[in-house]
Order: C-alpha cells, then sequence, then structure tokens
C-alpha cells in the first residue's frame, strides 16, 4: 500500500550532511514502524545501548525486503548479500541522522540504492555501459514496436497465463534504472515522492522511467507470451 | 445516470486519458482526474482494454517479483557486523 506522504521535511534535508542525510524525512500522520522511537524534544537522551536495540528492532525487520530489492538490482545473489550487508553498516553509523517518526524502510532504500550505485560504478569502469545503453535502445524500439499495435484482450489472457518467472525474467531485462523504478513502485508501493527521493531524481523523471520501463515490460512480456504460443502450436502439430 | 452530461472536458480525449493511465492506476491522481478517467474508461472499451492491461502487469510484478527471503547466514553476518560497529562507533 502507498504510504501517504505530506511532503519533505526541507529544514530537516539542509540541515543534515550531504550522502545519507539528503536522506528522507517523510513526515507520516502516524508512525508506520510502530517501534517506540524517542522523541528528540524529551529529556531523556538516548545512549548507544538504546540506540542500537532499536536499530535492531526497527531496521533488521525491513532485511528481507531489502535483500529482495537488492536482488533486483545486482541479479545475482552474492552481490545482493554485499551491499545488503553494506547498507545496514552505513544506515548504523548514520542512524542518529534518521527522523524518528519518518520512514525508516524508504530511508534505508535510499542507502540501498546509493551502495549500489557506487558499487555497480566501481565494476563498470570499463566501456561496458555504452553496451548498457545500446541495449537500452534496442529493448525500447522493440518495446515501442508492441505499442502501436497494443495489446488486445486476447493477448492479455496469455500474459496471465505466463509463469511467474517469465515476469521475474523480463524485469531483470530492463536497464537498472527502469527496473529499480517499477520494482519501487510495483513490488514496494512507493508513492512517486518517495521513490524520487530514493533515487535522488526529481519526480518527473519518476515518472517516465515508469512509463518507459512499463512499456518495455509489457513488450518483453507480449514476446514471452507469443513465443510460448509458438512452441506450444509447434508441440500441438508435432 | 447522467449519461448525456458532457464528461470533464480535460478527458474527453483517449490520447489524455492514456497519458496519465500510470499515475491514475499508481493511485497519485487527485480524485476529481480520477473520477474523470473513471468515467471515460466506464464508456471507452479500448481505454479500458489498455488499463486492463497495464494494471494486470502492474499486479503481475507485484506477484512475481519480490518475496525472497534474506539467507540466514546474511542475517547473521549482519547482526554480527552491528555488535562489532557498536564497540567501534
Amino acid at each position: 500500500m502507498p504510504l501517504l506522504v505530506d511532503g519533505w521535511d526541507e529544514q530537516a534535508m539542509l540541515r543534515t550532511s550531504p550522502l545519507l542525510s539528503y536522506v528522507m524525512s517523510i513526515p507520516s500522520g502516524n508512525n508506520a514502524s510502530g517501534a517506540g522511537a524517542p522523541l528528540s524534544d524529551s529529556d531523556h537522551v538516548e545512549t548507544p545501548d538504546e540506540r542500537h536495540v532499536r536499530f535492531e528492532t526497527d531496521a533488521l525487520q525491513y532485511l528481507d525486503q531489502l535483500y529482495a530489492g537488492a536482488l533486483r538490482m545486482t541479479r545475482n545473489p552474492a552481490d545482493a548479500e554485499d551491499i545488503v550487508q553494506e547498507t545496514y553498516a552505513k544506515a548504523y553509523a548514520s542512524f542518529h541522522q534518521f527522523t524518528p517518526g519518518t520512514n525508516l524502510k524508504a530511508w534505508l532504500y535510499r542507502i540501498l540504492t546509493n551502495t549500489y550505485i557506487n558499487s555497480y560504478r566501481k565494476k563498470q569502469r570499463e566501456p561496458q555501459l555504452s553496451d548498457g545503453e545500446k541495449v537500452e535502445d534496442w529493448q525500447l524500439a522493440r518495446a515501442e514496436s508492441h505499442t502501436s499495435s497494443g495489446l488486445k484482450s486476447a493477448e492479455m489472457v496469455a500474459l496471465e497465463n505466463l509463469p511467474d518467472s517469465d515476469v521475474k525474467d523480463a524485469l531483470q531485462e530492463l536497464a537498472p534504472d527502469f527496473r529499480l523504478a517499477v520494482y519501487l513502485a510495483d513490488v514496494e508501493g512507493f508513492s512517486y515522492k518517495e521513490i524520487a527521493e530514493i533515487m535522488g531524481t526529481p519526480i518527473g523523471t519518476v515518472m517516465s522511467r515508469l512509463n518507459r520501463g512499463r512499456t518495455q515490460l509489457r513488450g518483453l512480456l507480449a514476446d514471452y507470451a507469443r513465443d510460448r504460443g509458438v512452441k506450444r502450436a509447434e508441440a500441438s502439430k508435432a | 445516470m447522467n449519461v448525456d452530461r458532457p464528461q470533464d472536458e480535460s478527458f474527453d480525449d483517449c490520447e489524455h486519458v492514456l497519458e496519465r493511465v500510470y499515475e491514475f492506476l499508481d493511485n497519485e491522481i487527485d480524485s476529481a482526474s480520477g473520477d474523470a478517467i473513471r468515467r471515460h474508461l466506464a464508456m471507452c472499451e479500448k481505454c479500458l482494454d489498455q488499463f486492463d492491461v497495464e494494471e494486470a502487469v502492474k499486479s503481475m510484478v507485484h506477484r512475481c517479483c519480490g518475496g525472497e527471503v534474506a539467507p540466514s547466514h546474511l542475517r547473521m553476518k549482519i547482526v554480527t557486523q552491528l555488535t562489532v560497529l557498536r564497540r567501534t562507533l
């Protein structure tokens, strides 16, 4: 379910330091993450031990979700584990910058995304990046050739009969930015505003990534459905 | 039902409806526009087909593309790491 978000706490964004605190200060009417976050204006100053327990209680509950998200980003379990572990280390070190009562999952996702981008850049020093762009253009061209014809309702039936693995494979074929935007919106149910914060882009960019990502995805799924139909037809002939 | 009454002007044409179909699908649209789009979809089969496909793909992605469980050794590694960090930070 999309969380209702009123807007960013700009003051908090300005107050805090670049990388992690650029982070989400999403004011939420009711504290979605529940667990007793101390209020900054109370007399009691949180001890490091208390903060440690709070981190373990509040942040570790998102481990599975972050791991699944990391798998979508890296496309392999070993790299996913690495970036999730690094994410928790970074989050722990800057947990004092996190504003209690705001969206912790989105905050963690933002750190995860930064961590992924940094590790991705390290690995892509060679001309591989431009290869990636070529793939993207090619995929886009392919997807667009489908859009003009549009999917008929019969094709939708075919779509819905695709195995789960095809849907996962199709998502994995998308360029990283498109894949992540679609994942954050459709699997995690983040709002556009939250996705913009997580990915560090304007909302307009989020919308265009979702547009292009979903268009490509539909094209790929239509391809898969057609291929399966052709195979079924061949099998029945044989 | 007042079928005779003109639709909300801005959502009369299909192109405009389809332009905003993702915002509608993602619950990112104001309620007046949402109502206008709903009215359009109720009367326009072509747009409704398109919307159905988009909605189906969104829910397929939701169903198929998440839900992995972190391996237990990763959880242990992280808990251990936090304990170490607690001493050093």
